[in-house]
Parts: structure tokens; sequence; C-alpha cells
């Protein structure tokens, strides 16, 4: 498969193509430039269409691992806008799947987290008006739409806290936790999971490692076969 | 009553600043490059103290929220104009009236949300909505997308009217037409009746072979259906 993955240069973009570049052809793309002596790189905006137009031009999958946190405008133009961009792309250049990542409040935000537990992936996204929850939740939603409208596979992959897998400090004790390393498989498994086990063309899926039981993780193992190799142990036991 | 309304240099906006302004302190905005045409308050939208500024001391505001062709052309491309406007913008505008004190919002959207839906069904406020790709109808739900969180975080009361296509009583046949007298009628009593946190009202006109059921917007008496 030949794949893009956007934000190649991001915390996660590394163990993405870690994880899938003995299996697959790989475009790495950031804003900034990408060093890869084995991969074809390109510099992309993604609030450019035309930047992520060219990008995605013969790509089978596009991974986006990209995100802004902080600034005001930047977290819209590339949480948001990049994700209408990405998706108008990927219709245009006849892209059958896309993996989305981000946070998970993108979908648990404060109205569910402060009260719930036992969330499930599916529930109705309540990001809230936080700046990176709400940006990513608005970028989601133009992807779910995309979907309905076009035959492309949404994969969306919620993460929270995520830890290295030789880690050795106990304590952190987090209720959404996984390895860098797991969570680049993750988005492999994402990537080759057969469309017909996937109820919709839009799946929201927690990828984490840990017990707690406060967001479910059950579907992640059902439809995608994701289980953690890193045991973290040591940040929720005692 | 103080309201500021947004995409004063729309033909919506316009209309609304003609009918509204003898009931209603209004303040007008649009984006730099048409408010001027207008005479309104030239305001990007950013996260800034401009924002602020323009949100201080209003009570309400109306957020036409449509982007001139002008502004769309500045911007570089129109799709892209519209998701920053009905994202980054109606988040600036509604994250600054939440902290001035800003009590409501009356956010326009659009019936084109149910374009796709058969026209036997009988589409009322608690439907899905079905937006398409299509700029012209996605922009509405983001924007609606992001008035919804904040009304669920308590930041602000927001009434949603998805409103059918404005138009006068010559205008050519249109299933969803809104006359403009009901259009500014409806606006003018959705700011009379803030929702406790939202609330959402489908408004077109009472016409014949009309689309769409307007039965929760009349019983509330935001107007009375348009039918003469």
């Amino acid at each position: 498969m030949k794949i893009l993955v956007l934000g190649a240069n991001s915390r996660l973009g590394p163990y993405v193509v870690q994880s899938n570049q003995e299996r697959h052809t790989l475009r790495l793309a950031d804003v900034t430039e990408v060093a890869s002596d084995h991969h074809e790189t390109c510099t992309v905006d993604l609030g450019s269409p035309d930047d992520v137009l060219a990008a995605a031009e013969g790509m089978d999958a596009i991974v986006n691992c990209t995100v802004e946190r902080r600034d005001p405008r930047r977290a819209f133009d590339v949480n948001t806008r990049g994700c209408f961009n990405m998706m108008r792309a990927a219709v245009d250049q006849g892209v059958k799947r896309v993996i989305n990542t981000g946070p998970h409040f993108a979908v648990a935000g404060p109205s569910y987290e402060t009260f719930d537990t036992a969330m499930n992936p599916d529930m109705p996204p309540h990001p809230g008006v936080g700046l990176y929850a709400h940006s990513k939740g608005a970028g989601q939603e133009i992807c779910r739409i995309f979907s309905t409208q076009h035959e492309i596979q949404v994969l969306m992959l919620l993460f929270y806290n995520f830890r290295d897998h030789d880690d050795t400090e106990p304590g952190r004790n987090h209720p959404f936790a996984v390895s860098w390393r797991d969570a680049g498989d993750a988005v492999r498994l994402a990537l080759e999971v057969d469309a017909a086990c996937l109820d919709s063309r839009c799946e929201v899926f927690n990828i984490h490692a840990v017990p707690h039981g406060t967001f479910r993780k059950d579907k992640a193992l059902r439809v995608l076969g994701f289980e953690p190799q890193d045991d973290l142990r040591l940040a929720w036991g005692k | 009553m103080k309201a500021l309304i947004t995409s004063a240099a729309s033909d919506v906006g316009r209309l609304l600043v003609k009918g509204l302004g003898d009931a209603i302190d209004l303040v007008a905005t649009d984006l730099p490059e048409v408010a001027d045409s207008v005479g309104a308050t030239s305001c990007p939208l950013d996260a800034d103290e401009a924002t602020r500024d323009l949100v201080t001391g209003v009570d309400a505001i109306v957020h036409v929220a449509g982007v001139s062709q002008a502004s769309a052309d500045a911007f570089g491309r129109a799709d892209n104009a519209a998701v920053d406007y009905h994202s980054r913008c109606t988040y600036n505008l509604l994250t600054a009236a939440a902290e001035a004190g800003v009590d409501h919002v009356v956010y326009l959207s659009s019936l084109l949300l149910f374009a796709d839906c058969d026209a036997s069904w009988d589409v009322t406020e608690v439907w899905q909505p079905r937006p398409t790709t299509e700029i012209e109808t996605m922009r509405h739900a983001i924007g609606e997308f992001t008035c919804r969180e904040f009304a669920r975080e308590r930041k602000i009361k927001v009434t949603c009217l998805r409103i059918g296509t404005p138009g006068n009583k010559e205008a050519p046949f249109s299933g969803d037409r809104l006359f403009n007298d009901d259009l500014v009628t409806a606006v003018r009593n959705a700011l009379d009746r803030p929702p406790s946190a939202w609330a959402i009202y489908h408004v077109q006109s009472d016409v014949e072979g009309r689309r769409f059921n307007i039965s929760k917007a009349v019983e509330v008496g935001l107007f009375e259906g348009g039918r003469s």
C-alpha cells in the first residue's frame, strides 16, 4: 500500500513510520523539512489545499499525525481546515482510506470526562470549547461528513497519554496511556483492517493499554486486533 | 436590547439591519474586505482585542455567518474561507462573547442540511442533519458544531435558526422559501426568547408545497408561518 504520512515530524510520526515501513511504501510529509534516507519526502502545509492535493497523488491511504495545540489560528488551520483539505484531496486523488489521529477529548470532552466512566469511542462527540479539543473535534466531524458522501474509509484513533516503552518511572496512573510504539502499531492495524470488518465508513477507536475502565478499549481489540505489547504496569500498579 | 449583527454586508445581513434597526440598538460588523461598503465595523474575528471590543456591552448576537466573495477571494479559496469562518472565526466570536457576558447568540444555519432527505419525509428539528460536502451546506454543519459546544458547556445561550431560502414574495418558487419579512420576524422574536442553553428551530414560510415542518417555530411564536 502507498501511504502518505502527514505530520511525519510529529512525536507520533516516527513510530508510524517504524511500524509500517517494512510492509508499505511511505511518503513522509510535514510542514517542516523531513529527513529520511529511505522514504520519499515532501513539505506540506495542511492549510494549503494545493500542497495537500499534490502530496496525496498516487496514494492508497493517508495517515494524519498533525497537531497544533496552542496557537489560536494554527490550531484551526491544521486541526480543522487541515482535515477539510486532507479529505478534499482524498476525494480528488481517489484515496480510499484515511487514518485520522487526535486526542481523546475530541470525543470525550469535559461534559463526559468530568462525570463518566466506561466511555466508548462511539459516543456522540462532545469536545467542548477548549482550543485543542474543539478544533480537533471539528476536524473529525468534517472527516465524518466526507465519509458519508464518498467511498472513503475514515478510522479515527484517539490517544491521550503516551509513554516510552522502556520508561521505568513508576506512578502517573493515567486512565488512557499507551506506549509510542504500540500507538504506531495501532495505526498499522487501522491501515490494514479489512473494510468488511467495519460497521460504517467512519469508525472511532480508543487506543490505550491500561485497565482502568474509564475509557473502553474493547472495540480496538475486537475490530482492529489491537493488543498492546508494552506492559505499562509500572504506571498504574502498586 | 443592544445586538451585534455579523456579515452585515451580506444580503441577509442587510435585510436584518434594515428590518431590526427600529426595534433594536444594532451594531453591524463584517470582515474587512466588505465592512466599509455598508458602514459596518470592520473586524476579522481573530482571537484578539478587536473581537473582544466588538462584543463588549452587547446583550445578544445575530450571527448571520456569511462570507462575501471579496473576503473569500482575499482568503484564496471560497471553501477554505467558509471552513475558517464557521470554525475559527465563530469560535473566536463566541469565546469573546462568553467572556464579555453576552447572554445569547442567534445563529443562522440552513435547511440545506436536509436537502438530501426525501421530500416525502416530515423532517423536524429532531432529525439528524445530513450535510453534503458541498461547502454551501457543510459550512452550516461546522457552524452548528461550534455553537453547540458553547451552549452545551453553558458558556452562552444559542438559538439555532435553520432557515430556508430567503426571498420576497415575487421570487421564483422554492419548496424551502422563506419570505424576507418572516425571516426578520423570526430573528426578532428569537432575540426575545433566549433558550435555557440551546434550541433549534426550522424556519421557512408556509408556502404551497412547503418542504419542512415549521410547527415548533410557530408554536413558540417565532413567526406565524407567513401564509396570508
